[in-house]
């Protein structure tokens, strides 16, 4: 274990000098030169911040930062596992805002900034089990999703916690174009109960592997439910909103029969196209270095979350 | 229009060319795939790479003979048997791939996803076609079956089609480069519906 985090908020985002400097000419009366800089930028990979946090300790082995970071699924920067790494690096997250609406007391706009000064960053390292059988243990760092969500203090209607990512065709290819985009109705939603969503293990991840994250694993502030199908962990988040009835999700949407909206990680349960009794650890090596492992039951996370369900059966499934 | 070849030496040459389109990449990918240089999962990077690559090869092979016909060069005709060769080449690696480096040779459960995934089940079948095919396709063999070989061997058709509908099924979304591939292989199978029904009516 590190020391804690100092309790100094500005100091949780490390600005790079360049960065600031940016930014307040984009802010300034000459925002208009500064933005026709950017193209010139935009092939260069997006500048990571080192970020403070608390650590954690895992026995866990980790996935290598590059596998983290090459391997996504974000169809909002296409289909294939190795475009959002190439095509989301010029995705603006300076500024940016989080909408909070629905059924809670207080409701409005968030400037992410601000978001990050209610609550230390920790670390937490977990498995993220993705529906299509491979799995990945990835060192987040960010914040309950609990701890956020009551600062708005929910009312006793909201039943359900629906967030939204970002919809932006100018900077997400996959939102121009169906074949880009994989016939995906944007924007892509993904919901929670409220039940689910004040768990502790639920974390707001605005980092991994000690910096903040990058484009493509969905930067700057995604959601990360370790024991459901990664689908459910939806990246750049610009609304969260509660809600009394279960929202449509995106997935769930597109092949019901495939994708549940509850989608906890369940080996018994197979996708009608494949198994789901094991998975594909994305590890370091190469071919001649794979391994397999069992999948468990919420993804080994049972202890902390079955009581979540006890009593809805069906749903606990599927 | 000229012929595209007329000798012989330009016949080796063009072969020359068709192996080394296909072994070279095949062979390389595999290299950096055991190196751990071919992205974050070499393992599904090689089992896309051969199963597209079998699809590419089983195109190559159905276009030989429209094409021999168009620039009346029938010596293309030469090329046909090694370019059907590559297609039961792919398709093997990328079955292998599935079962050596995805399932680790757990065969149990590999049985059991070909038994219980539709879309396996249809590849595994195209599978089986493309081998009776390469285990008849020596000149020895194909002159003792005389009539009945054409008749074996039109089942390429329906074994491409099984191969459309397996690359399509696979996907996780309904808009995807498959689509394309379906489209093209209706134009071509379309093309060649003449002799598709001749088969038809033959093997009724
Ligand atoms: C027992 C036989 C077969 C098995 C077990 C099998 C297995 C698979 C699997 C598991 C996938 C999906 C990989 C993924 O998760 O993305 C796949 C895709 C594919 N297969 Fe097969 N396959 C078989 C036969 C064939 C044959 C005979 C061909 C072609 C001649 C073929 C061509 C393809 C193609 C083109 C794809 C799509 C690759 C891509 O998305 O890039 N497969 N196959």
């Amino acid at each position: 274990m590190n020391k804690l985090a100092p309790s100094l908020p500005e100091s949780l985002v490390t600005d790079e000098a360049l960065y600031l400097n940016r930014r307040q000419l984009i802010k300034g009366a000459t925002a208009i030169s500064a933005l026709s800089l950017m193209p010139a930028k935009r092939a260069a990979a997006a500048q990571r911040q080192p970020l403070n946090y608390q650590r954690a300790e895992s026995n866990l082995d980790l996935t290598p930062e590059k596998k983290v970071t090459t391997y996504n699924n974000f169809y909002e920067f296409g289909t294939d596992k190795a475009d959002p790494a190439k095509h989301a690096q010029a995705l603006k997250t300076k500024p940016w805002q989080v909408a909070i609406s629905g059924e809670a007391e207080i409701t409005g706009s968030f400037n992410l900034e601000d978001i990050l000064k209610w609550n230390p960053l920790e670390e937490r390292i977990y498995r993220l089990r993705c529906v299509e059988a491979w799995s990945m243990v990835i060192p987040w760092i960010g914040f309950s999703l609990g701890d956020m969500l009551k600062r708005f203090k929910p009312t006793s209607k909201a039943k359900y916690v629906v967030f939204k990512t970002l919809h932006d065709p100018a900077q997400m290819p996959g939102q121009r174009n169906r074949w880009a985009g994989g016939g995906i109705n944007y924007p892509y939603v993904e919901g929670l109960t409220i039940a689910e969503a004040m768990h502790p293990l639920t974390l707001m991840a605005v980092g991994l592997y000690g910096k903040t994250l990058p484009p493509q694993n969905g930067a700057p502030i995604r959601l990360v439910v370790p024991w459901k199908y990664g689908f459910k962990s939806i990246k750049s988040i610009v609304s969260i909103h509660f809600s009394e009835r279960r929202p449509r999700t995106t997935w769930h949407d597109l092949a019901p029969n495939e994708y549940g909206f509850f989608a906890n990680v369940n080996p018994s349960v197979a996708h009608p196209r494949w198994s789901q009794a094991s998975e594909r650890i994305i590890g370091s090596g190469g071919i001649f270095s794979q391994k397999r492992r069992d999948t468990e039951l919420y993804n080994g996370y049972g202890e902390q979350v079955a009581s979540l369900y006890s009593g809805i059966k069906e749903n606990h499934f599927f | 229009m000229p012929q595209l070849i007329t000798t012989k030496p330009q016949l080796w040459a063009l072969k020359l060319v068709i192996h080394g389109a296909c072994l070279l990449p095949a062979i390389w990918l595999f290299y950096l795939a055991a190196i751990d240089d071919l992205g974050a999962d070499p393992v599904k990077e090689l089992i896309h790479f051969y199963g597209i690559g079998a699809v590419h090869c089983l195109f190559a092979t159905l276009l030989v003979s429209p094409l021999s016909r168009w620039r009346k060069t029938p010596l293309l005709m030469r090329c046909r048997r090694m370019l059907g060769l590559y297609v039961a080449f792919y398709a093997t690696f990328h079955i292998l791939c599935f079962l050596v480096f995805e399932w680790q040779l757990q065969w149990i459960d590999v049985i059991d996803e070909v038994i219980r995934r539709p879309y396996i089940t249809v590849g595994f079948i195209a599978w089986l076609v493309l081998m009776a095919l390469t285990t008849t396709s020596l000149k020895l063999i194909q002159r003792k079956m005389g009539a009945r070989w054409v008749q074996l061997h039109s089942l390429v058709y329906p074994a491409f089609a099984l191969v459309l509908l397996h690359f399509y099924w696979s996907q996780k979304s309904p808009w995807n480069d498959a689509l394309l591939y379906a489209l093209a292989g209706t134009l071509l199978l379309y093309s060649k519906r003449k002799q598709l029904l001749a088969w038809v009516r033959l093997v009724k």
